[in-house]
């Protein structure tokens, strides 16, 4: 290590919250909620004394409506929850994308459904990060995977919600959000930050479809390139958007690709099979959404399979799949009893499939048996 | 006595116990003192949604290089501050490992127990939450005398570091008392002689 003095022991949390503050986030409203409650802790502290302002709300649902209030009023705002605050959260989310109104929501993510198990770690909100308002909406979501990249990904995060006008879910988990790492100070320091452009015209914001002035329409022509220029903007910004690490990719045949918390216990499994000979590279990828449909699609067409270790019982590695296109295998790993994984059981599905039989296609997706099996049998076996 | 030499490769450090034992404040406290002595280092925990009660167990890795994977498996190290998580974890830690037991809850007989079926481990068992409030007056201080002795056998940190580390994580109102306890626990070994190795 180098001169100690340049390093800080910060927690994933606490690394948001100075994140957020170093990118000129100056309204917090939250509500409390474990796995995501030191954020809060944090920021109560901070911002009264920098000129900033912190409530706690009665909700999660009020928590977003402030949040998008105070942007719209020209400050950079942020709120973050966890799993059953981000569910009460959805439908204002859906305003912030339909009214381009830059904000940034925190989901530290805990094992669910519903209360689930409030301070274990899981990673099973990354379709709902996409999809859980309506309509086609788009949104930008972002993933660390270490303390480090929680403090630089929130400061990116916002970056990214003041050019393109958008809500930004940065998805943390328990493990990231609560570990405590050694960060090298200097890691910290001289990040681009985006400032908000002052506005000097009234404007009329509705959730409703509306035209450039900003006032409703039901105009089918209007409707259509108002929906589309949403997708495009975020479309214009893919390369901006690419963000991530990859580790060993040119000469691999297997690659693991992993993010948030399981990707440290995947780096170290590919490392350890990279020091057998194995040829096997890791993809990183810290932008989920949009997805990086375009690098996997190369990716696929070049190795054997694509490892995709979750702690879900598979999201991302759908649209793997999707993005893969049959051109190699793609295999998911699960984890849903809170529990990490560990680099073991990584490495031992690489060497399975490192000397996997070719044959794959073959394999038959569904089990037939299930058309003649009768409702009443199902609900028995249930 | 136990010295572990300069950290030249990964070493995992589990401190478990009940919920309002101080178990993450401890782990966080030598995270920090190992930070100091130059090492990188990674503290994770895990514990029920309960503010006391339930099991609290916190996991220190520390390396001279990055860490990439977090996950504990195996610990080298275990302080167990209670009977579950003695149960749950001494089997967990890895063969030649290092077990601190607190006496004070986790039975004399289990620990020779669990010696005689795992003879090649280190095990020593002090009474750490009885010895806080004996010297002391609270069994608050409980962890860091454990967090000391742990430190003064093993001297995997500093003395010196530690004393730094729990200034910074302590509040000012407690810290002499804090201070105490670590004191009190570093000569914890030495008192003790070789009897607290079963």
């Amino acid at each position: 290590m180098d001169k100690k003095i340049d390093w800080k022991l910060m927690q994933g949390n606490e690394a948001c919250a100075a994140g957020a503050v170093k990118a000129g986030m100056r309204f917090f409203a939250g509500y409390p909620i474990s796995p995501a409650s030191e954020i809060a802790h944090y920021l109560a502290k901070v911002l009264p004394r920098i000129g900033g302002v912190f409530i706690q709300m009665e909700d999660e649902i009020a928590s977003i409506a402030a949040v998008i209030g105070a942007s719209i009023g020209g400050v950079k705002a942020m709120t973050a929850t966890s799993g059953p605050g981000f569910s009460l959260m959805q439908e204002n989310i859906g305003f912030a994308a339909m009214a381009e109104v830059p904000c940034v929501i925190v989901n530290v993510q805990r094992l669910g459904p519903s209360t689930g198990c409030p301070t274990y770690p899981a990673q099973g909100d990354v379709m709902q990060a996409r999809w859980g308002t309506h309509g086609d909406h788009p949104i930008v979501v972002l993933s660390p995977s270490t303390v480090t990249e929680v403090y630089q990904l929130t400061i990116k995060a916002f970056n990214f919600a003041e050019i393109l006008k958008t809500p930004v879910i940065l998805l943390l988990d328990e493990i990231v959000a609560h570990m405590r790492e050694g960060v090298n100070v200097h890691d910290l320091e001289n990040i681009e930050v985006l400032e908000r452009k002052p506005c000097d015209h009234r404007f009329h914001i509705t959730g409703l479809y509306h035209d450039e002035t900003g006032f409703p329409t039901t105009d089918p022509r209007k409707i259509a390139t108002s929906i589309q220029g949403l997708h495009q903007k975020i479309a214009a910004c893919e390369p901006y958007l690419s963000i991530g690490i990859e580790e060993g990719v040119e000469e691999a045949e297997v690659i693991v690709l992993a993010y948030g918390c399981s990707a440290r216990p995947a780096t170290a499994a590919v490392r350890a099979a990279r020091s057998e000979g194995l040829k096997v590279g890791l993809v990183r990828p810290m932008v989920l959404w949009p997805f990086p449909e375009k690098i996997i699609a190369n990716l696929a067409s070049r190795v054997q399979a694509i490892i995709v270790p979750e702690m879900n019982l598979g999201q991302l590695v759908l649209e793997v799949e999707r993005a893969a296109g049959g051109k190699c295998r793609v295999l998911k790993l699960s984890r849903t009893d809170g529990q990490p994984f560990t680099p073991e059981e990584i490495l031992t599905a690489i060497k399975r499939e490192v000397s996997s039989c070719p044959n794959w296609r073959l394999r038959p997706i569904y089990d037939r048996n299930i058309s003649r099996t009768s409702g009443a049998q199902v609900a028995a076996t249930a | 006595m136990t010295l572990l030499p300069r950290v030249d490769k990964r070493q995992e450090m589990r401190i478990a116990g009940e919920g309002g034992q101080g178990i993450i404040l401890a782990s966080i406290i030598l995270a920090e003192a190992a930070l100091e002595e130059g090492y990188h280092v990674v503290q994770t925990q895990s514990y029920g949604p309960e503010s006391r009660g339930g099991t609290s167990r916190a996991d220190v890795i520390i390396a001279p290089a990055e860490i990439d994977n977090t996950t504990v498996v195996k610990p080298d190290l275990l302080l167990a501050m209670n009977k579950a998580s003695f149960r749950k974890y001494a089997p967990q830690v890895r063969p030649g490992g290092i077990i601190l037991a607190d006496q004070t809850f986790v039975g004399q007989e289990e620990i020779e127990d669990f010696k005689r079926s795992n003879p090649d481990m280190e095990i020593y068992s002090l009474p750490f939450t009885s010895l806080a409030q004996e010297k002391l007056g609270t069994t608050m201080v409980a962890n860091i005398v454990a967090l000391a002795t742990l430190v003064g056998l093993t001297r995997i940190v500093s003395p010196e570091n530690l004393r730094v580390a729990l200034n910074k994580h302590v509040p000012k109102e407690v810290i002499k008392i804090n201070l105490t306890a670590l004191e009190a626990g570093l000569r914890l070994p030495l008192n003790s002689g070789t009897s607290i190795l079963i």
